[in-house]
């Protein structure tokens, strides 16, 4: 006897519980992160906004704050981006960073940041960064695009190759240029949310927020894909402007993401994967979720990736890929055994 | 039965680049009908389909359904009239047959839309009349191949066509599910009034079921009629290319068809 699937339907009320739930989940997380720390800070003085000077208001609003909610805004992208590629793809492996388009996207933020392209460094780099994950995502999918067909496993190849060409791409630049700035690149390429201002958290907010609500409006429409494009058409969707919309709403998703925080790996996998099964597939409530979800989750990632080794702080986006790595894998092998999708 | 066709097409080409799949098929299907559409691989069968559903559009021709030309229809719109069964349907993602029938609303919905009352009063009442209403809560990658194939029939109902298009709709089932299928498929036309163009390979299922048969051969139509007119030894060797004993079936009253394979040669000589 095969289990039933837990909820024969999604309904809107069950929709506005799980998205509630989420919320004060994340709610919860930025107030307790922020507190939690290295550096025990005294909340009498940090609260204190009469002396913003006090080492304990800075560190909870210029060091813990910013970087909490940066990690909430880029979490909820890639979470986000993530569910709206599976569909898309067709593919529950498919995530930004597996497919290379994180890959593709640091290749353009590099660029600026170590060829010092004159300019404002705030709008060129994720320019450059969402420009260069547009281009890498068209790549891709037309190179696993047979016979007018995008196959599943063709598409993990290319993102395997395109993510070595992007490691190559990224090695030669910083050969080519002076040391510190190699080291900069370096720094930022491993995934940090450290140091970042206000201003450019919310900068990322808006380009990631926006991008979002446009995949939550596709949802519907990205439902009806599962069921293969030609269905998709025949059930009355403009299949072409779904593709499109979507696809430079994710684009849009990673180039923020990754202009900010480099390569963060394997959030917009592991959270999408993980609600699915515990939500269902319907992705009117899956995107949202995984908004708030990978908000959560990357929130918390930063959280151990910085107390962890305290004073020593682990890269997040090293701590993201320890964690994922090994859950690819996981969801391959299921995969291929036939155990569920 | 009303003699107003509900479906029509006027010298209808279609090419893949310089490939030419249909060259100059004109047929009409009358409402209500159950209408066959035959031919060996190859020979544009679910490239008609294709062009009927809006996914391809003709190179040149007319195609109207309900008396209106389809390159008028909005998507939705025309997937309220025209809903198709494909072969197979294999889906990514684990969703619930009451999800998969509910998707069937989809041109009925607005943009971003919940499904109200109404459309879990029509997906139930399909998933009733084809016999899936208790696996409501099961997940559609999990159902056997028939159990599917019913479940799909169902999302096709819950769109409450005119029309439904079935390719090939019964290939991978075995003969009791075959047979079910066709059974439940009779009967809603029967019932409904609904309309079913049916891509078919198996001869003798399309002279046990289908009202007019057309056969397709190199993109043209080679004969359109009722089986007992069309379904001759004749138009089988030139269409299929295969030698074939047609013959009167005693307990069906229907025509059968079997292949001879070399025997023909051997028992002539």
């Amino acid at each position: 006897m095969r289990p039933a699937a837990r909820q024969p339907r999604l309904t809107r009320e069950r929709a506005r519980a799980v998205l509630a739930g989420l919320a004060v989940l994340l709610g919860a997380s930025l107030v307790l992160a922020a507190i939690i720390g290295g550096v025990r800070i005294d909340f009498s003085r940090a609260l204190d906004f009469a002396h913003p000077d006090s080492p304990d208001f800075v560190i909870l609003f210029r060091a813990r704050l910013p970087r909490v909610l940066l990690g909430a805004t880029v979490g909820g992208g890639l979470g986000a981006a993530g569910a709206a590629l599976q569909a898309l793809l067709r593919n529950p492996l498919a995530s930004p960073d597996v497919i290379g388009i994180s890959g593709g996207a640091s290749i353009g933020a590099i660029l600026v940041l170590a060829l010092g392209v004159g300019g404002p460094a705030w709008i060129l780099v994720p320019a450059a960064a969402f420009a260069a994950s547009l281009a890498t995502l068209g790549a891709i999918v037309r190179l696993s695009t047979v016979h007018g067909r995008l196959n599943p496993y063709s598409l993990l190849l290319v993102g395997v190759i395109a993510n070595t060409i992007a490691a190559a791409l990224i090695m030669l630049v910083t050969a080519m240029v002076d040391s510190l700035r190699a080291q900069g690149v370096l720094v930022w390429l491993t995934g940090s949310l450290a140091q970042r201002p206000y201003s450019l958290v919310a900068t990322v907010f808006v380009f990631t927020v926006l991008p979002a609500l446009a995949l939550w409006a596709q949802a519907r429409s990205l439902n009806l894909l599962a069921l293969g494009e030609e269905t998709a058409v025949q059930l009355g969707t403009d299949v072409a402007r779904v593709r499109r919309t979507s696809f430079l709403a994710s684009a849009l998703l990673v180039g923020a993401s990754v202009s900010v925080s480099g390569v963060i790996g394997f959030v917009g996998l592991i959270v999408p994967h993980c609600l699915r099964l515990a939500i269902g597939s319907d992705q009117r409530l899956l995107i949202p979720a995984s908004f708030l979800g990978g908000a959560v989750f990357l929130v918390w990632a930063d959280t151990v990736a910085r107390t962890l080794l305290a004073p020593t702080e682990i890269p997040v986006g090293v701590l993201t890929a320890l964690c994922g790595g090994p859950f690819f894998i996981f969801l391959l092998r299921r995969q291929e055994e036939g155990r569920g999708i | 039965m009303s003699r107003e066709p509900v479906v029509r097409l006027e010298d209808v080409r279609f090419a893949y680049r310089d490939r030419s799949v249909l060259d100059g098929v004109s047929f009409e299907v009358e409402r209500g009908e159950r209408f066959g559409l035959l031919g060996p691989t190859g020979s544009g069968k679910s490239t008609l389909v294709r062009l009927l559903s809006g996914v391809l559009r003709p190179s040149a021709g007319r195609i109207s359904v309900g008396g209106r030309d389809l390159g008028g229809y909005p998507p939705a719109e025309l997937a309220r009239r025209v809903a198709v069964v494909p072969q197979e349907t294999a889906l990514d993602f684990p969703f619930s047959v009451l999800e998969v029938v509910l998707m069937g609303r989809a041109p009925h919905l607005g943009g971003f839309g919940f499904e109200g009352d109404r459309d879990v009063e029509a997906a139930e009442s399909a998933m009733t009349r084809t016999g899936v209403a208790d696996l409501a809560g099961r997940f559609f990658h999990e159902l056997s191949g028939g159990e599917k194939q019913r479940v799909v029939i169902a999302r096709a109902l819950a769109q409450e066509p005119e029309v439904l298009l079935l390719d090939e709709p019964t290939t991978s089932l075995d003969i009791r599910h075959v047979v079910e299928i066709f059974e439940l498929l009779s009967a809603l036309s029967r019932e409904r009034g609904m309309t079913l163009v049916v891509v078919l390979h198996d001869l003798n299922l399309a002279a046990l079921y289908l009202q007019r048969l057309a056969f397709l051969k190199h993109g043209r139509l080679y004969a359109c009629g009722p089986p007992e007119e069309v379904m001759t030894y004749r138009t089988i060797r030139d269409v299929y290319e295969t030698d074939v004993y047609v013959h009167r079936n005693d307990l069906t009253g229907r025509l059968n068809v079997l292949p001879l394979g070399s025997v023909t040669a051997g028992s002539r000589t």
